[in-house]
């Protein structure tokens, strides 16, 4: 296609030649230029509406009446994971760092920002596994982060029948002095009064009684393990033998303001199989 | 006749391992003490509800009965 000639104005009675066709007709409908500087010069006084085609960057432009102007606009993007944004112009938002969520700040340019995501009420603190396990420590997961914690604890069916147990720790040890104070009920399949049991100046808490053919799930509430206060906890565990079905309910404390950093469980009797989870409450 | 010695595995967050010598020796007297302390508070309660059902039958009233008049 032949360069463009510009804008042409014909009067009555001229002439118009191939090369008026061709050059000023043709080219007027979307007029094409090598670039900017050719469509300056043959173009000295553009129209408002006007569309040009420029070669050397393959844009399709209109004349605003002041400016030549993309059709549709450029794209800002760059870089992977930009997001196509608005402030008084297109604009580009890069993305944020692994995890972070968009969020609306009237503050930002293009009223949008990457942050981290706000905590939930809970947070995962530790998750682990044990199998065929005497005892199981949990280390490191009580600290100044967290006042409360809810610890989770999924019983697979231990070797042997028994009471489960629960001792405090710290610095990698277990606190085995009898300053265990419990009490709790249980409940057996569908009897109508519940049984009481307890244990004062113990050195463990009792969380529950599984049976080998049984599994179970128990949920534990703690306060304060890791503050010099007394440590109290409460525990919910419903266990299934086969035949019957059987609620704990017990809660306790640690009579003494020492501070612990973790936790064991163990059987009376024989070994245990499960996961543990802890969490902490956040303490706003 | 001969008597074994248990495995004992204590797990953590970093896998299982075998307690032996003075750290198996301490974790079987613990749990030992663990059991007695089962046992014995298990007998307190037996022996609390004997007496509690003896006392019944020295009334000639039931369990039932016994908790009307303390109600």
């Amino acid at each position: 296609m032949a360069a463009g000639l510009g804008y042409k104005e014909f009067s009555t009675g001229d002439v118009l030649t191939a090369a008026d066709a061709n050059g000023y007709l043709a080219s007027q409908v979307v007029m094409v230029f090598a670039d900017a500087a050719a469509r300056t010069s043959a173009i000295t006084s553009p129209q408002e509406g006007m569309i040009s085609y420029l070669k050397d960057t393959n844009a399709t432009q209109y004349y605003s009446g002041s400016a030549w102007v993309s059709v549709g606009g450029s794209s800002p993007l760059t870089t992977k994971g930009d997001l196509y944004t608005y402030s008084t112009a297109d604009a580009r938002l890069g993305v944020g760092t692994n995890g972070q969520v968009l969020t609306a700040d009237s503050a930002q340019a293009t009223g949008l920002k990457w942050a981290s995501a706000s905590a939930g009420a809970l947070t995962l603190i530790s998750s682990t596994s044990f199998s065929g396990s005497s005892a199981h420590n949990v280390n490191d997961v009580f600290s100044t982060t967290y006042q409360n914690y809810l610890i989770q604890l999924n019983h697979d069916a231990p070797s042997a029948t028994g009471y489960q147990q629960l001792r405090l720790r710290v610095s990698g040890a277990d606190d085995t002095t009898s300053n265990y104070f419990w009490s709790g009920i249980y409940n057996v399949s569908n009897a109508t009064t519940p049984t009481g049991e307890g244990g004062s100046a113990q050195t463990s808490f009792t969380y529950g009684y599984i049976e080998s053919a049984g599994t179970a799930s128990c949920t534990f509430q703690i306060a304060n393990p890791f503050e010099t206060k007394v440590t109290t906890y409460s525990n919910l565990m419903g266990r299934t033998t086969g035949s019957q079905s059987l609620i704990y309910s017990n809660g306790g404390a640690f009579n003494t303001t020492t501070s612990f950093t973790g936790f064991t469980l163990y059987p009376a009797s024989g070994t245990i199989t499960g996961k543990v989870r802890v969490y902490g409450y956040n303490n706003a | 006749m001969a008597t074994t010695t248990p495995e004992i595995w204590i797990s953590n967050e970093e896998g299982k391992r075998k307690l032996e010598g003075a750290e198996l020796e301490a974790f079987l007297a613990d749990r030992e003490a663990t059991r007695f302390q089962i046992a014995e508070r298990e007998a307190q309660a037996q022996a609390k509800a004997d007496a509690k059902a003896a006392l019944l039958e020295r009334l000639g009233i039931t369990a039932d009965e016994a908790a009307l008049l303390l109600g």
